[in-house]
């Protein structure tokens, strides 16, 4: 399974030659010092090695694909490149809460915390595993003390309206992503786009599968498994609202924190799984919040 | 037979919602094998029983706090106990873990 040894190991297996840039890679990479994701120091410089590493790995993948279509390499990526660009360009960034965190961002510690921050010394729950594939998808100090407050916080993009993520592209049924709350936060596109990386499933599978994190004004193709690559060249995948394994999401990271003005709106259903009591919760909560921030434009979305 | 405080330990809290895990996979925890750990959400606000699902995503995406109170994890059992069936808890708590436990080696 999962170990430092493991990971240096795979590391080292996946540096291979990075001379044989791609033409889609010298279009992608173009103005790559400027751009930059909030976030720690590190976090450019190792999105860019993974997604190097991942397509010198992928590339008898991306050959069997281009074989099969009769269409070359470069047709074939450039054609799923603009096709992530398209559907990621048309996509919101949220992030799922229960009504208890809905609380503790608006009125309490305003702003998203991770369990980086609430774990305590000498307790179970170490959040270190979570450090080293941190440390491997976007370069952050593998301490789990290190800059807590800085530690990715973890969502989702969609385009659905109101955050819908699941195999019908509708609510109801609830969102793939209530497990983890059933309240949508969505968050500022503008601010999305300067602090988020995306993947097309759970990032913690990276470390086992090369489908590394990208960011998301600046989505590569690496960051789909195969299956999903077929999908998009074939045309069945259209959207973000409906993730190709049924009971997976598209993930996103935001780096360097996330606060109040980082958010648009909040989006709340009894359709996604919330009863009466918690609707009720949540109006009398955000009734407070907007008492103490009237200047807030935040808004409360009941669909 | 077996009762719900031999086989679960409430390992982390987030206000009315409560993850267990099955006791014997509380020696994976901070291991090469945490990721293989699967917890049952239990919500006392809408008293439902989530399907088992990974600890770690669970604890990836939002503060969850640990409980280290063991009076306060007793109290929680009972808890549990006074708001769902015997027959839900068999079924959906201690067989569920009984089954996704990790088997050793």
């Amino acid at each position: 399974m999962f170990s430092r040894e493991g990971i240096t190991r795979n590391i080292t297996e996946t540096e291979q030659s990075q001379e044989s840039i791609s033409e889609v890679d010298s279009q992608y990479f173009e103005g790559w010092d400027d751009f930059q994701i909030e976030g720690n120091p590190e976090l450019m410089d190792t999105i860019k090695k993974n997604i190097l590493d991942s397509e010198v790995i992928k590339e008898s993948e991306f050959k069997r694909l281009a074989e099969e279509r009769g269409i070359p390499v470069d047709d074939l990526k450039k054609l799923v490149q603009e096709k992530i660009e398209s559907l990621i360009g048309n996509s919101d960034f949220f992030t799922a809460v229960n009504v208890h965190v809905l609380k503790q961002i608006l009125l309490e510690d305003h702003r998203f915390k991770s369990q980086f921050e609430t774990y305590k010394s000498g307790a179970f729950c170490s959040p270190s595993s979570r450090s080293i594939k941190e440390h491997i998808m976007f370069g952050f100090e593998d301490d789990i003390l290190h800059d807590k407050e800085k530690r990715p916080i973890y969502g989702y993009f969609s385009d659905g309206e109101n955050g819908e993520m699941n195999s019908e592209g509708k609510v109801p049924p609830p969102n793939n992503v209530a497990r983890y709350g059933a309240v949508s936060i969505k968050i500022k596109k503008e601010i999305a786009l300067r602090k988020a990386t995306i993947t097309f499933q759970d990032s913690l599978l990276y470390c086992y599968s090369n489908v590394p994190p990208t960011p998301a004004a600046r989505p590569h193709l690496v960051g789909l498994f195969p299956g999903q690559i077929e999908s998009i060249v074939d045309g069945s995948k259209v959207n973000t609202r409906m993730p190709i394994n049924p009971y997976n999401y598209n993930e996103a990271q935001y780096h360097g924190g996330l606060n109040l003005d980082d958010i648009e709106s909040i989006h709340i259903s009894a359709k996604n799984g919330l009863n009466r009591v918690e609707l009720f919760r949540i109006k009398r909560i955000f009734e407070k919040f907007k008492k103490e921030n009237p200047d807030s434009h935040v808004e409360l979305v009941l669909y | 037979m077996l009762s719900l405080s031999d086989i679960a330990y409430p390992i982390a809290e987030l206000g009315n919602e409560f993850l267990l895990i099955h006791n014997d996979d509380r020696n994976y925890l901070v291991t090469d094998r945490s990721l293989e750990i699967k917890c049952v959400l239990v919500n006392l606000d809408r008293l439902t029983i989530d399907d088992p699902f990974e600890i770690e995503l669970h604890l990836k995406f939002n503060p969850w706090e640990e409980i280290m109170d063991e009076n306060k994890q007793v109290y929680i059992l009972n808890f549990i106990q006074s708001k769902f069936s015997n027959l839900m808890i068999t079924e959906r708590i201690i067989a569920t873990l009984e089954k996704t436990k990790i088997k050793h080696p």
